[in-house]
């Protein structure tokens, strides 16, 4: 009995001392976990992302002490609902959805530019596509078409309605329908549609597909709103009245993620990355035709533009002050 | 010959001849689209997809949201259907509010809900539960009401208090009319649980099918439909084999 109580003993003893050597071994580890910030970041799983994701595996948000957690969601409109329901610190959105929930009276700033466009390819993410020998070349030609877009009252529904007013026809004399992105070939080349707006991936997808049926009739985007922001990473006024640093080390994390996504543009290592966390098979990433633009700064200019259109079509009673939702992290 | 075509095997063999329909037709060319993949690439995607721990999962997460929600919601409304149709009070008060809920269709109440319950399970399960009771509650109140008076009369006769007829008389009596509420609300449990995640998810089966849906990989996402429809045979099936093992003394369940 006294052996087995000794042999106990030291058992015990000996478990103590390895316990301690491993809370003391994980101690820095934990000190430095719970002196990370958590951020949870609602996210798109689309080309416009790849910043965030270099900024994830290159280790950027780590350097500036942030426990990222990112969550996909299918689009800006769920993302910016969990936003509001304080589901997510960051979410990310079309700047069209952003200007639409400020104007219902949510507090979304602008903390991030995610992607924009140039004034024309390669940095642009979306074409209109027609059949060839349709007879589409211009707005004027959509007299009495039918034209399909992704989602109404959203960014590409704008351009198309721009590119339409200003190239001779009347936008409003068009049948606009909703059709999602994968299937918009399928309803073009079945002559369902006339006229899709369709976004990267598929647009390279169907003219690979259809090289000898269809044909870009306008870039959407830069040709009717250059140089503008397309999407954000977004948070409430409510957040950065707390959390302002917080913003601001993820606001520095991103950049740096930027300037080293444009510097390895062709680079496998980021053309893998892309792949991995959008799901596209790598052969695809690396047949695009355009490439969203991405850049550190949203400018209030460009967001005035957007929004004066979004007014022209209904979309917004009254211009918003672009000068209060942008927040300084997001400034040029 | 006789024996391969007989009885259940001739809808097995319905089903081979749809698919070789399928894998001809986008072998051919008849139906050409990225979006059309041949039969072949689809079970060779789903077998990658299994294989590399990627769908099963989701599957797993779906099934779960889906079983809870539909739990919740068949409690509910066998409970209310009980509740209505042994006081007529209860039901005029009931009534009005359940038939101005029931036909709101899922996909409109998901933005209000992720305002009040996020992405997440409470959300979607939320919304399973939502669907699931409507079936329930209904076939649950038709049953009650419509057990023999006889029965209502013989539990007073022996002076039973109105929970005891409640759980004695009324719910064993109506659980014909439960059982096939119940199978109604599974089916579309099922369905609103895979659509919740199509609309606002982040994991499941349905934000799997969005997601190769937008990757252009379409055998993939032909291969969650193939997986999602087995899943849905199988759980129904299991639903069946209850079903008869409860009732075995109704009549009704002879005859399938």
């Amino acid at each position: 009995m006294r052996t087995l109580t000794r042999r106990l003993m030291s058992r015990f003893i000996a478990g103590g001392v390895a316990s301690s050597c491993l809370t003391g071994l994980a101690a820095p580890f934990v000190w430095a976990q719970s002196n990370m910030a958590k951020l949870r970041v609602g996210y798109v799983p689309v080309i416009d992302t790849t910043a965030f994701f270099v900024a994830q595996s290159q280790g950027f948000f780590k350097e500036e002490r942030l426990d990222v957690e990112a969550t996909p969601v299918l689009g800006g409109g769920p993302a910016l609902s969990a936003l509001a329901a304080a589901q997510f610190e960051l979410a990310m959105a079309t700047v069209t959805s952003v200007l639409l929930g400020a104007a219902q009276g949510f507090d979304f700033r602008i903390v991030t530019a995610v992607a924009a466009v140039g004034s024309g390819p390669p940095d642009e993410i979306a074409a209109l596509l027609v059949r060839k020998g349709g007879g589409i070349k211009r707005g004027s030609d959509c007299q009495g078409k039918r034209c399909a877009v992704q989602l109404l009252n959203n960014l590409p529904w704008l351009c198309l309605r721009l590119w339409i007013d200003s190239t001779g026809g009347s936008s409003s004399k068009v049948s606009i329908v909703e059709v999602p992105f994968p299937q918009m070939s399928d309803a073009l080349l079945g002559n369902r549609v006339d006229l899709v707006a369709i976004n990267e991936p598929f647009l390279s997808a169907a003219i690979r597909n259809a090289p000898d049926k269809v044909e870009i009739a306008a870039w959407s985007i830069s040709q009717t709103l250059p140089n503008t922001i397309v999407a954000s990473f977004n948070a409430t006024q409510e957040y950065l009245d707390k959390h302002g640093e917080v913003v601001h080390a993820f606001s520095r994390a991103y950049k740096k993620a930027v300037d080293w996504t444009v510097e390895n543009k062709g680079n496998p290592v980021l053309e893998e990355l892309i792949s991995k966390f959008t799901r596209l098979p790598a052969d695809q990433v690396r047949s695009l035709m355009v490439w969203p633009k991405f850049v550190k700064s949203v400018d209030p200019v460009s967001l005035d533009t957007m929004a004066r259109a979004m007014q022209r079509y209904g979309l917004l009673k009254s211009l918003p002050d672009s000068a209060l939702l942008i927040y300084d992290s997001a400034r040029i | 010959m006789g024996w391969l075509l007989s009885g259940r095997r001739l809808g097995l063999w319905f089903v081979v001849l749809l698919l070789a329909a399928w894998e001809l037709s986008a072998r051919t060319g008849l139906v050409s689209s990225p979006n059309w993949p041949p039969v072949s690439a689809v079970f060779a995607a789903l077998g990658r997809e299994i294989g590399d721990g990627t769908l099963l999962p989701a599957m797993l997460g779906t099934l779960y949201r889906m079983a809870v929600g539909f739990s919740v919601g068949s409690i509910a409304g066998i409970l209310l259907g009980l509740l209505m149709g042994a006081n007529q009070w209860v039901r005029w008060m009931l009534e009005p509010t359940l038939e101005f809920l029931r036909p709101l269709p899922v996909p409109a109440l998901v933005p209000p809900l992720i305002l009040f319950l996020g992405l997440d399970d409470p959300m979607k399960i939320s919304i399973v539960a939502f669907t699931a009771m409507f079936p329930v509650l209904i076939n649950t109140l038709e049953g009650a009401i419509s057990i023999e008076p006889t029965y209502r009369a013989v539990a007073a006769t022996f002076g039973i208090p109105w929970l005891g007829t409640l759980c004695r008389v009324l719910f064993p009596a109506a659980l014909p009319y439960v059982f096939a509420g119940l199978r109604i609300s599974l089916g579309l449990s099922f369905v609103v649980a895979v659509a919740g995640e199509m609309i606002a998810g982040s994991s499941g089966v349905g934000y799997y099918l969005v997601s190769m849906q937008y990757a252009g990989r379409a055998a993939d996402m032909c291969g969650a439909l193939l997986l999602l429809g087995l899943c849905g045979y199988a759980v129904n099936w299991s639903f069946l084999c209850i079903d008869h093992r409860v009732l075995h003394w109704h009549a009704r369940s002879f005859s399938e």
